[in-house]
C-alpha cells in the first residue's frame, strides 16, 4: 500500500460511502477520489420508497454522511460527474467533460437503474419509477389525494411505494404478472400477510395480471391488463426491478454477466479493478450472486477496503434484508430458492416467522413483526444450526432456547 | 451540547452535537457504529450502554427496541439502541459506552 496507488471510486451510493470510511478505518492513507454521477453526496436509498416519499424525512437526514465527513477523511468528491470511459491501459477514467482521473486501484460502484416497461411510449408524462432521490421527489410532487395510481410490479420497492402512496391518499392498484407478490423471494405466508395489510387499508393487488397495453396521448391515462380489463388512472409507477449499470465495465472489456463478475475479493477480471454493491455479481462457492441490498453494499465495500489496505478479508456473513410497509416490518436473513419449503412458526397477533432448512440446517429465515426472532435467526443461519422442524413450529418454546 | 462516548477500543471521546441530533447519527458520522439499517430499528448494530445515572433520564424504550435488545447476547439493563435516542438539551453530558459488534 502506498500513496502512489490512488483509489478512484465511480458511483456515489451506499457501497461507495462504505468503502471510503472503511479504507480510512483500515489505515489506507493514499488519495481517494469519489466520482458521483448524481449531483448529491451518497444517500440512504431505503427511505426513498418510505419516509422520504412521505415527506417525513428532511433531505439533509437522507445523506449517509455529512459533507464534513469527506473533508475529514480527505476524500476528493466530484459531484455530478458522469464517467464516459475506463482506459485500462492508461489506468485512468474519462469524465463526460473530458477530464481524466488516474487510478492505481479502481472501484466500480455504479449500482443500477430502474428497468423500464417497453410498452410505455417515450416522453409520456405521468409515468414514474423509483430508484434515485430525484425519482422519489418527482413522484411525490406528481401525486395528490385521490390520485389514481397503477403500480406495475409487486416486488419490495413496488409494495413499499404502494403503501406510501396509500398513506398519501392515493387510490392504488398493483399489477403483478406472477401468481403472487414477492414470488422470487418471500415465503408464501409472509407474502400473503403483506397482501392482507395492503388490502385492509384499501390498496388493490392483482396477481397473475400483467400489462398488455399502456394508453394515453402525451399523458398516461390507462393500463389494459393481460386479461383485457382497462384500468383508468392518473399516474403509472413502474416497479419491475433494476438493470445493473455495467456498460462502462463491458466497454472496458471486463467480464460481465448479470452485472460485473467479481471474485471473493470483489476483483473483476482485471485485478486492479473492483466492483461492489448492486452492480457486482460475486462468485461465492460456485454460485454467482448479484444481491441488491444495503447489507451487500456494506459487506462488499468492507471487502474491497481490506483488499486495498492489505488486511485480511472480513469474515463472510449471511446476507440480510428488510422491508417496511405500513407498520409492518419484515426482516430476512439468508437466501432460499424460489421453490423453498418453509417451516412456519406462528406468532401472536400479526407476528410470523418462516424458516428454510437445507440438509436440516437453518439456511434462511423471514420474520414479520418479529424482530426478536430475527435476531436469533441471524445467529442460527450464521452457525448453520441443525434443528428439527417440530422445534421451530413449537411457539411455546422460545427460539433462543432451541 | 456535548456527550461523552467510550468507543469499542476503549478511547474516551467528548463529542459535540446539537439538540435534535439522533445519537446514532452522531456515532455513525465518526464510524463508531455500523448503523447498517440507517436507524430503522432493524439491525441492532448501534447498541450502547448508558451510564447508570443517565438511564432513567432518557425516554423509555419502545417495544421493538426492547425485543431486539433482549435477543442480543451482549445486552444488559443499561442497553439502548442509539437510533432510538434523539438528543435533547437536557441530555448535555450524556455518557455512553459503545457495545461491541455481535
Amino acid at each position: 500500500m502506498s500513496s502512489a496507488q490512488p483509489v478512484v471510486i465511480i458511483g456515489g451510493g451506499q457501497a461507495a460511502a462504505q468503502l471510503v470510511g472503511s479504507l480510512r478505518s483500515q489505515g489506507y492513507t493514499g488519495r481517494i477520489t469519489l466520482i458521483c454521477g448524481e449531483n448529491t453526496l451518497p444517500y440512504h436509498r431505503p427511505p426513498l420508497s418510505k419516509k422520504y416519499l412521505l415527506g417525513q424525512l428532511p433531505v439533509e437526514k437522507l445523506l449517509i454522511r455529512k459533507p464534513e465527513y469527506y473533508q475529514r477523511l480527505d476524500v476528493r468528491v466530484m459531484l455530478g460527474c458522469p464517467v464516459s470511459a475506463i482506459d485500462r491501459a492508461a489506468r485512468s477514467v474519462a469524465l463526460d467533460d473530458g477530464t481524466q482521473v488516474d487510478y492505481g486501484r479502481l472501484v466500480i460502484a455504479t449500482g443500477g437503474r430502474a428497468r423500464g416497461l417497453s410498452l410505455v411510449p417515450e416522453h409520456m408524462t405521468g409515468v414514474h419509477h423509483l430508484r434515485s432521490k430525484a425519482d422519489a421527489e418527482a413522484l411525490r410532487a406528481d401525486v395528490f389525494p385521490g390520485c389514481r395510481v397503477v403500480l406495475v410490479g409487486g416486488g419490495y420497492v413496488g409494495l413499499e411505494v404502494a403503501a406510501s402512496l396509500r398513506m398519501l391518499g392515493c387510490e392504488v392498484t398493483v399489477l403483478e404478472a406472477q401468481d403472487r407478490v414477492l414470488g422470487r423471494s418471500a415465503a408464501p405466508p409472509i407474502a400473503e400477510h403483506l397482501v392482507a395489510c395492503h388490502t385492509r387499508t384499501g390498496g388493490r393487488i392483482h396477481c397473475g395480471r400483467g400489462v398488455r397495453e399502456i394508453r394515453g396521448g402525451a399523458a398516461f391515462s390507462a393500463v389494459v391488463t393481460s386479461d383485457g380489463e382497462e384500468i383508468a388512472a392518473d399516474r403509472l409507477v413502474v416497479g419491475i426491478g433494476m438493470t445493473p449499470n455495467s456498460e462502462l465495465a463491458e466497454a472496458a472489456g471486463l467480464a460481465c454477466e448479470n452485472g460485473i463478475v467479481v471474485d471473493e475479493n470483489c476483483r473483476t477480471s482485471d485485478p486492479d479493478i473492483h466492483a461492489i454493491g448492486d452492480v457486482a455479481c460475486r462468485s461465492i462457492g460456485g454460485d454467482c450472486l448479484r444481491l441488491e441490498s444495503v447489507d451487500n453494499a456494506i459487506q462488499t465495500g468492507n471487502i474491497v477496503a481490506a483488499d486495498i489496505a492489505g488486511a485480511d478479508r472480513p469474515a463472510a456473513t449471511a446476507p440480510w434484508f428488510w422491508s417496511d410497509q405500513y407498520d409492518t416490518k419484515l426482516q430476512m436473513v439468508g437466501l432460499a430458492p424460489a421453490n423453498a419449503q418453509w417451516v412456519v412458526r406462528p406468532g401472536d397477533g400479526d407476528r410470523l416467522s418462516c424458516f428454510y432448512l437445507r440438509d436440516g440446517r437453518v439456511a434462511a429465515a423471514q420474520c414479520l413483526n418479529a424482530g426478536g426472532d430475527f435476531m436469533v435467526a441471524k445467529r442460527l443461519v450464521a452457525a448453520g444450526r441443525s434443528i428439527c422442524p417440530e422445534q421451530l413450529t413449537d411457539s411455546a418454546m422460545a427460539l433462543r432456547d432451541l | 451540547m456535548k456527550i461523552n462516548v467510550t468507543d469499542r477500543a476503549g478511547n474516551a471521546l467528548v463529542l459535540d452535537c446539537e439538540e435534535g441530533d439522533r445519537l446514532m447519527d452522531v456515532l455513525a458520522e465518526l464510524d463508531l457504529v455500523e448503523a447498517t439499517c440507517g436507524g430503522e430499528c432493524s439491525c441492532a448494530t448501534c447498541q450502547v450502554y448508558v451510564d447508570p445515572g443517565w438511564l432513567a433520564r432518557l425516554p423509555a424504550r419502545e417495544e421493538l427496541e426492547v425485543e431486539l435488545l433482549d435477543e442480543l447476547l451482549n445486552s444488559n439493563a443499561q442497553s439502548r439502541l442509539a437510533c432510538q435516542i434523539n438528543l435533547e438539551s437536557e441530555m448535555d453530558g450524556l455518557t455512553v459506552t459503545i457495545a461491541s459488534a455481535e
